[in-house]
């Protein structure tokens, strides 16, 4: 009886728990909606041509303009852009620009979804100075931009913008920075939907001395690579290249960097340990001693720090300049490249990325790209996208483009990240404390 | 006889000895009459057609009698004796009243007469009456009548006469019980007032002969012996005036008629007033004393007047002619108001002490008379402080009140979190809450306030309306309440104070009282507290076909206190008690003779009833939202998972960790196997353990929140544990004699592990508890959630957007606030949510809603408040968007104005044209210069109204579903929610609650059936 009793208390108890936890419900119903947010892509300015390639003749556009809201198909898979910015519907697709001034410079840049915090580290506000800085609001709300300014003298005061929405404001870098040479730019909208670039282009007199892009990041580091700076060889000598770096910290930063290259990963002479100044923008310029048409950097630095490389090229006999900035670590994207054949630099220790090449007559190839330290590959002729399907930990990129106009980088980042947005629902908890 | 007494006045006395049903007293009265040491000069009987043998004593006294009808009053019965007697010329002629239950000590006559021989402005004299009965208990020495109508005596009650009260003295009148009166005064006077057939006639004659210029006295050395028969109900009122023929009716109407005919006539609005508030009170009284007849009787006697007002003018012209002197003559005989009051204090502090702490009856003694050796073997009481320190008793609370101190560190001041909601300051916040037919929580509803908004508001008197210092107050020192509960009900099981003490600690420490406590779960934590004490009362309901109503309605109050906080409970206790009238029905069935079936059931059904009716319309309104019986008050808080619950662990934001595993489940499952009743306690735990487990498993939305949340089993898991620790008291109670006493096998085993886990989980519990259990969610917060400036006007809808969580598990929530923050009940009430609202809000959220901010405007939302932490992506987002512009940015979070016109009522003209008007919370005042139509921005309701004119304005539904009205003319408008349907169902609510109330206070006794010993 007692033994019976036992076994009916035991079997109650296992069905409960068993029915219980079968039954059991996650009680979250939390859902999300995941969506790619919509890229803007700088206007073209004037005398400037500008195309955007991106990867399907579908992708949905509209200007940046006061009463432009209606999205429209792009109808080509490069397309050109004119005296506004162009807002191109969300998609894991990052279109490329580029913009050149015929025969003097040439640049390119990703088209990017806004974000709330970017540093530029390039440009200039001395005489030779026609860069500008280009605030682009594409919400339907006016936008409120803080612009904070770093030069070689120290912290700049700061600068506050008013973006009308659905437009764009266009901020001379002389007028930001008045005689000030060496410039970093902290750009963090309070409000709006702000996405912003910089155009480093310079002259003295008539005399063009280049332009480019001047790509963002998003946050100072410690640990970081530039990839792909191109080393142009002039009798057998490197032309030369400046590493502008700022602590943008209360304390001083030690650095120390590394050349990798295919002729062999070192220090420089005079860049294995120096140290920043905090809030000082800081120049280095180097001319490695080696043949490869293409190195990277790797930066190390006891405080976050922010870095970028200029580095001159003639081309057609004539100088262009170009800037590289910190990359980061490859990862599954796709880059509308219609129109532009793009060199791609990948630098780490076990390089092994598989790229998807999707051709302009609908064929798609894969290539899978191996080597160590630092590899180079061209993109093929008529290809209209590429995609980066798989990559080993560590590696980092970067594009070039060379034209007859002149050449331009841009680094192998996403230019519109998947965001996922809780769905969210009805719960009086949120007014309680 | 008489003839035989001594004759030494001048005075001729005649007897009037008037009869009615009388048997009872008459032989002794009359015995009385023949016995004066004065005798009467002459006797003469008016019998009032006595249906006994009254005529037949009265044949058999020899006293010449008359018979008159029976519906013959008393001043008609002496009118008939003194049309029967001769006229005396010449001679002091007295007339002496005597009732048929009035019997005269035999000196009284020869007092009477003693009292007036130097007196000759006398004109009335009256004996003192002591009772038939009790001859010892002074019933009358004069009497004066109250300015309510109460016949004032001015004795404590049940007066003993110790001669206390003696001599002779003024009084306004005194009783006809053996009034000797001069005839030629009583004749003068008109005789006794033919409106007053029996009561008051006596203070009524009294007053007349006061302002007519003669003197009336008592003269205590005159006793009487008085049974009182007609106004204590022992025979009937068969007199014509008595309407009803009830004594107490005839007695209240001719005791106003008295004030209202002999008062100054400037005095007559004020006296009626009082006449009918103290009728009032007395009715009210009489209803609480479940008398309803007799508060009948007080508002019948008093319309009875009214209704008549010529007999009063006629009766005041009457005495305007006899009047000698000033009415205010009388006034030193009228009792003053505070001598009333200080009176009834009296009567009510002695019927309570002799309620509550009754005189002990005096013991008796062997060696009685004391003697000096008895002295000496009475121990002399003293007390032993260190003994009553170490009590177990004061050792369990001491140990609690220190550990909450330390539990409860981050909870001294305004607490909230968890499931509790802010609290309002005031207690008239909460009342207004419970009152108020719409609530103003997100776009509004018409939801009933629970009922344990009320009991707090009732409860915060205690703190002075401060409202948070109670609700700090309660759960601080709600472990000690749970232990004593536990140790009151404990105590029934145990003699062994150690283990009751012990038993109760561990269920003040019990996961679910922790959980509960830590999450302010109030209606978790009242069940625990009375839980224990309705398990007492459980027992008795095996014989419920014996328990009083008394006790039955007591019962069902307290479960309807526990219901107001805790429909689950009520979802436990009906089960129960469903299941028990189940069983009765199927065993009245196959024992259809002897079983009481109708009085069971009808207790059943009481119980089941009246915690449900006791929380109208709340409860009624959970039937058609049945999730709410599975709800606790508040916010909305997820249970634990089912293993927890299994192991006795509500769960939950705040509980025990999984590694403190309560003994609650091991003891039951222990229990189960016992030979002694400790088994029918674990039989009922492992139910409610099983129960509790499977119904964790079920998520619900309700209480203002749209997720689905995993039910709290806290409710369920409470009895449980009641059950458990009852369990073990019971085991533990002798088990070590017993174990003692038998050789070592498996139940020694039980013991010893049954016991170790109770102490590993004290001390692992206390421990958690005082460490990181203290970082609760229930804690004090002063913060607000809205930032100060969204809180200038009730009317202002701010739409909150927070994020619960951070990372990839963030929830992202909303809801609309209004001036504050939520508040004690706001998430009770809160609507369900408005489908066009989320849907703007969700397509705000993901980018796609370009029309998001002219539907949040369209509802009267005029701000979009994010709170940090916020997500920039969805502030780019909302700033992109358009339609919303910032306004702030601040630590708080980020604001943004709604473009539109964003008001709580917006006037739409004919040309299109929104303008948003100023309005109340709720109902107000409103004024347009054209005609068009009105918007309010809340949800839906038939209730609410817009009148122009007295006229209600057609309402029909906007697109968005809000009430709109057609204003054709424009003017002045009232916008109203119209809160009938909701006092009604509060009203019946009262009723209910009163009517509980009065059937479970002690019931009043009709005089009838009052003892007459008790009575005289």
């Amino acid at each position: 009886m007692r033994f019976r009793l036992m076994a009916l208390i035991f079997l109650l108890s296992a069905a409960t728990l068993v029915s219980a936890n079968l039954l059991e419900k996650k009680a979250s119903l939390n859902k999300f909606s995941q969506t790619f947010p919509a890229s803007v892509c700088p206007p073209t300015g004037a005398g400037l041509n500008g195309q955007v390639s991106t990867g399907s003749r579908n992708t949905l556009s509209r200007k940046v303009i006061r009463n432009s809201t209606v999205l429209v198909p792009v109808k080509s898979a490069r397309f050109p852009v004119g005296a506004y910015p162009v807002l191109l519907e969300g998609s894991s697709m990052t279109s490329l620009t580029w913009q050149s001034l015929s025969s003097k410079w040439a640049g390119a840049t990703l088209c990017k979804s806004p974000a709330n915090n970017e540093w530029f580290v390039g440009g200039t506000g001395d005489v030779t100075s026609k860069g500008r800085l280009l605030l682009v609001n594409s919400g339907l709300s006016k936008a409120i931009v803080d612009v904070a300014l770093w030069s070689e003298n120290g912290p700049l005061a700061a600068k506050v913008f008013t973006v009308k929405p659905n437009s764009f404001s266009q901020v001379r870098l002389d007028a930001l920075a008045v005689a000030q040479n060496q410039l970093v730019v902290r750009v963090t909208p309070r409000s709006g939907r702000v996405s912003t670039f910089m155009i480093d282009e310079r002259s003295k007199g008539l005399r063009s001395l280049g332009g480019d892009f001047v790509n963002s990041v998003a946050t100072p580091k410690t640990d970081f690579m530039i990839t792909g700076i191109p080393n142009q060889i002039v009798k057998s000598r490197s032309v030369g290249h400046i590493l502008r770096i700022l602590s943008p910290g209360n304390a001083k930063a030690t650095v120390s960097v590394e050349l990798i290259s295919s002729d062999g990963t070192f220090n420089p002479v005079g860049l294995d340990s120096f140290d920043v100044a905090r809030g000082l923008v800081t120049e280095v310029t180097f001319s490695p001693n080696i043949q490869s048409n293409v190195f990277s950097l790797h930066v190390k630095s006891d405080q976050p720090i922010l870095a970028s490389v200029y580095s001159q090229i003639v081309v057609s006999g004539r100088k262009d300049f170009l800037w590289n900035i910190a990359s980061t670590q490859i990862a599954p994207m796709s880059l509308g490249v219609s129109g532009l054949e793009p060199t791609l630099t990948f630098t780490g220790n076990q390089i092994r990325v598989g790229v998807e090449s999707h051709m302009d007559n609908g064929r798609v190839s894969v290539k899978m790209i191996k080597g160590t330290d630092i590899v180079s590959w061209k993109v093929k002729s008529g290809t209209r996208s590429i995609k980066i399907i798989s990559s080993s930990p560590g590696v980092y990129g970067s594009g070039l483009v060379t034209s007859a106009n002149g050449i331009g980088t841009f680094p192998l980042t996403p230019g519109s990240l998947l965001s996922r947005v809780a769905i969210p629902s009805s719960n009086i908890s949120v007014i309680n404390r | 006889m008489a003839e035989s007494a001594k004759r030494n006045d001048a005075h001729h006395v005649t007897a009037i000895l008037v009869v009615h049903d009388g048997a009872t007293w008459l032989p002794e009265v009359v015995a009385s009459l023949a016995s004066q040491t004065r005798a009467v000069d002459s006797t003469i009987a008016i019998d009032t057609g006595s249906v006994d043998s009254s005529t037949k004593l009265l044949r058999n006294s020899r006293f010449p009698f008359v018979s008159i009808s029976r519906e013959s009053g008393f001043g008609d019965a002496v009118n008939s004796a003194l049309e029967n007697l001769p006229d005396l010329e010449g001679e002091d002629e007295w007339l002496w009243f005597i009732h048929d239950d009035c019997a005269p000590a035999n000196t009284a006559l020869a007092e009477l007469l003693r009292a007036i021989e130097d007196r000759p402005h006398v004109a009335i004299v009256g004996p003192k009456l002591r009772g038939w009965y009790d001859r010892t208990h002074l019933l009358e020495a004069g009497v004066s009548i109250a300015g309510n109508g109460a016949r004032w005596t001015g004795l404590e009650l049940r007066e003993y006469d110790q001669g206390q009260r003696d001599g002779i003295r003024d009084v306004l009148s005194v009783s006809t019980a053996g009034m000797l009166v001069r005839r030629e005064v009583f004749e003068e006077l008109g005789g006794f007032d033919s409106n007053l057939s029996l009561f008051r006639d006596d203070v009524d004659l009294g007053w007349r002969a006061r302002v007519a210029g003669h003197s009336v006295i008592v003269a205590t050395d005159s006793v009487a012996y008085h049974a009182e028969a007609s106004a204590s109900e022992r025979r009937d009122v068969d007199v014509s005036h008595a309407f009803l023929h009830r004594p107490l009716l005839l007695d209240r109407r001719n005791a106003s008629y008295v004030l209202l005919v002999n008062s100054s006539f400037w005095i007559l609005p004020w006296l009626s007033l009082r006449l009918l508030i103290s009728a009032a009170t007395r009715s009210i009284g009489y209803l609480i004393a479940k008398l309803p007849g007799y508060a009948a009787d007080e508002i019948l006697a008093v319309g009875l007047l009214l209704i008549h007002p010529g007999l009063l003018l006629n009766a005041r012209k009457v005495r305007r002619s006899q009047r000698m002197l000033s009415s205010r003559v009388v006034a030193n005989f009228i009792p003053p108001r505070w001598m009333q009051f200080r009176l009834s204090i009296n009567r009510t502090v002695e019927t309570l002490r002799e309620r509550f702490f009754p005189t002990p009856a005096p013991q008796e003694s062997i060696l009685d008379p004391l003697s000096d050796d008895e002295d000496l073997l009475v121990p002399a009481p003293s007390r032993n402080w260190k003994l009553l320190v170490i009590r177990p008793e004061i050792l369990g609370i001491v140990f609690l009140f220190v550990l909450t101190a330390l539990w409860s560190r981050h909870r001294y001041g305004s607490i909230s979190g968890g499931a509790l909601s802010t609290t309002p300051s005031g207690a008239m916040d909460l009342w207004r809450s419970y009152a108020d037919s719409w609530h103003g929580v997100g776009m509004g509803s018409s939801f009933a306030t629970p009922t344990w908004i009320a009991i707090l508001a009732l409860a915060s008197t205690l703190t002075f309306g401060n409202v948070p210092l109670l609700m700090g107050i309660l759960f601080w020192i709600s472990p000690i309440f749970l232990m004593w509960s536990m140790y009151v009900l404990a105590r029934t099981f145990t003699s062994r104070r150690w283990l009751a003490v012990g038993a109760s600690v561990c269920y003040a420490l019990s996961p679910v009282a922790i959980a509960a406590i830590n999450q302010g779960r109030l209606g978790t934590l009242i069940t625990l507290i009375c839980g224990p004490i309705i398990v007492k009362a459980l027992p008795r309901l095996n014989a419920i076909q014996s328990q009083s109503w008394k006790f039955i309605f007591g019962l069902s109050l307290l479960l309807g206190a526990v219901t107001a906080f805790s429909l689950p409970f009520y979802l436990a206790i009906a089960s129960i008690f469903l299941s028990a009238g189940v069983k009765d029905y199927f065993h009245y069935r196959s024992h259809r003779e002897d079983f009481p079936f109708q009085e069971r059931i009808s207790r059943w059904l009481l119980l089941l009833a009246t915690p449900f009716a006791l929380c109208l319309p709340w409860s009624l309104e959970a039937l058609t939202h049945p999730s709410r019986f599975l709800c606790e008050p508040g916010l909305s808080l997820p249970g634990g998972l089912a293993n927890a619950v299994f192991l006795g662990n509500p769960g939950g934001v705040g509980s025990l960790p999984s590694w403190c595993v309560g003994p609650a489940t091991f003891i039951i499952l222990i229990s189960l196997f016992s030979s002694t009743r400790a088994r029918v306690y674990a039989q009922w735990g492992f139910g409610f353990i099983i129960f509790a487990t499977l119904i964790s498993t079920i998520s619900i939305s309700s209480h203002g929140s749209a997720v689905s949340t995993r039910v709290w089993a806290g409710t369920w898991l409470t009895i449980s544990t009641m059950c458990a620790v009852i369990s073990g008291v019971i085991i533990l109670d002798g088990l070590r004699e017993r174990l003692a006493n038998s050789n070592i096998h498996y139940r020694h085993i039980l013991a010893g592990l049954g016991v170790a886990s109770v102490l590993v989980y004290s001390v692992t519990a206390t421990i958690w508890i005082v460490t990181s259990g203290a970082n609760s969610p229930l804690q004090v917060n002063n913060i607000s959630v809205l930032p100060p400036f969204l809180g200038i006007s009730p009317t202002t809808k701010t739409l909150v957007i927070r994020n619960s969580n951070s990372g990839p598990s963030a929830e992202l929530s909303f809801f609309l606030a209004r001036e504050k923050d939520a508040l004690l009940g706001d998430p009770d009430v809160a609507p369900t949510s408005t489908p066009a609202v989320d849907q703007a809000i969700r397509d705000l959220i993901d980018g796609s809603g370009l029309t998001s901010s002219k539907i949040l405007s369209a509802h009267g939302i005029k701000y979009l408040f994010m709170k940090n932490p916020v997500d920039q992506q969805l502030v780019r987002s909302v700033d992109g968007i358009g339609g919303f512009v910032r306004n702030s940015s601040t630590d708080a979070g980020i604001v943004w104005k709604i473009i539109g016109p964003g008001g709580r009522l917006v006037f739409t003209d004919q040309k299109g044209v929104s303008t948003p008007l100023s309005v109340g919370s709720i109902n107000g005042r409103i004024l347009t210069r054209s005609s068009g139509t009105l918007t309010l921005a809340e949800n839906y309701d038939s209730s609410w109204q817009i009148i122009q004119n007295g006229a209600k304005l057609v309402r029909t539904k906007n697109e968005y579903g809000l009430p709109q009205f057609l204003a054709p003319t424009p003017g002045e408008f009232f916008l109203i929610h119209d809160g009938t349907v909701r006092r009604g169902w509060l009203s019946l609510q009262i009723i209910v609650l009163l009517s509980t109330l009065v059937m479970i206070l002690p019931a009043g006794r009709r005089k009838r059936e009052i003892s007459v010993e008790e009575l005289t």
